[in-house]
């Protein structure tokens, strides 16, 4: 039986270059280790994942369809949706 | 040809020097004759040139368009002059906005033109409601994963409390370190 090959994302990946000025998650768990609690670069994507589904759910109410928890964090996982709600927050909301 | 003919070799000048001078000119001509529906006299297109020019000069130098009256003194012709000239521009570029349709009495041109830059109803009010959607989902947010969006996306850098916290963790090299 062959090896499994992996999953390879067909829609590209998140880096820090997606986030002009952004952190990795490794050198966010070290500063989240530092000032809130032991955290590693793992358990920081989970938290970012968490964030980004519970956005990405408050946006569905808007096209009136409710999606289920695999489909927001497939939502949430997606570089277009994390590019764009990023270039909102910025231009937007923290302004 | 003009050029050609023109051109006298006693003066001194380069005959490509001259012959640029008319290839521009018959160029401008053409151009300012082709466009419009009213043909505007040569030396009315020209002063119109000048005034545009004087009139952005203007505005670049002192931030508002000039008068007539100083348009006139600018460029040293009457004020009934320039004011023509201005008026003879208008009547290439301005169709009033309440002339009927071709074929549609019911309708003026204002009902029927768009506005190609302007973003519709449809897509403003979807974005009005992405960006209240999203301030909403903020306000759901823990302060912990608040911070981690923050930092991941680059909206707040490092504060120099956290570089001091982490510091004490080992974390980063300390100032004699990074000298060392």
């Amino acid at each position: 039986m062959p090896m499994p090959k992996g999953h390879r994302s067909e829609r590209g990946y998140v880096t820090t270059e997606t986030f002009d000025g952004g952190l990795s998650y490794r050198e966010i768990a070290e500063v989240m280790s530092a000032t809130d609690a032991p955290m590693n670069h793992s358990s920081v994507r989970n938290q970012m994942l968490s964030a980004l589904s519970k956005i990405a759910d408050e946006l569905t109410v808007i096209t009136g369809k409710r999606l289920s928890e695999s489909e927001l964090k497939a939502v949430a996982g997606d570089p277009r949706f994390q590019g764009a709600l990023c270039g909102i927050i910025r231009d937007r909301i923290d302004t | 040809m003009k050029a050609v003919d023109k051109f006298d070799w006693r003066r001194g000048f380069k005959f490509s020097t001259y012959a640029t001078w008319w290839i521009r000119q018959a160029v401008m001509r053409h151009v300012n004759h082709s466009k419009g529906l009213v043909r505007v006299p040569t030396h009315a297109l020209t002063l119109l040139q000048r005034i545009n020019r004087e009139t952005q000069a203007y505005v670049e130098e002192f931030g508002q368009r000039p008068s007539e009256e100083e348009l006139s003194c600018l460029l040293g012709v009457s004020i009934n002059l320039i004011r023509l000239s201005l008026e003879a521009a208008n009547v290439n570029v301005h169709v009033p906005l309440d002339a009927k349709v071709e074929g549609d009495d019911a309708r003026t041109l204002a009902e029927v033109l768009t506005d190609d830059e302007a973003v519709s109803i449809d897509d403003r009010i979807g974005e009005e409601q992405i960006v209240e959607a999203v301030k909403r989902a903020l306000g759901r947010l823990t302060a912990r994963e608040e911070k981690i969006m923050r930092l991941r996306f680059g909206i707040s850098e490092v504060s120099d409390e956290d570089r001091a916290a982490m510091r004490t963790h080992g974390l980063v090299p300390t100032q004699e370190q990074e000298e060392e």
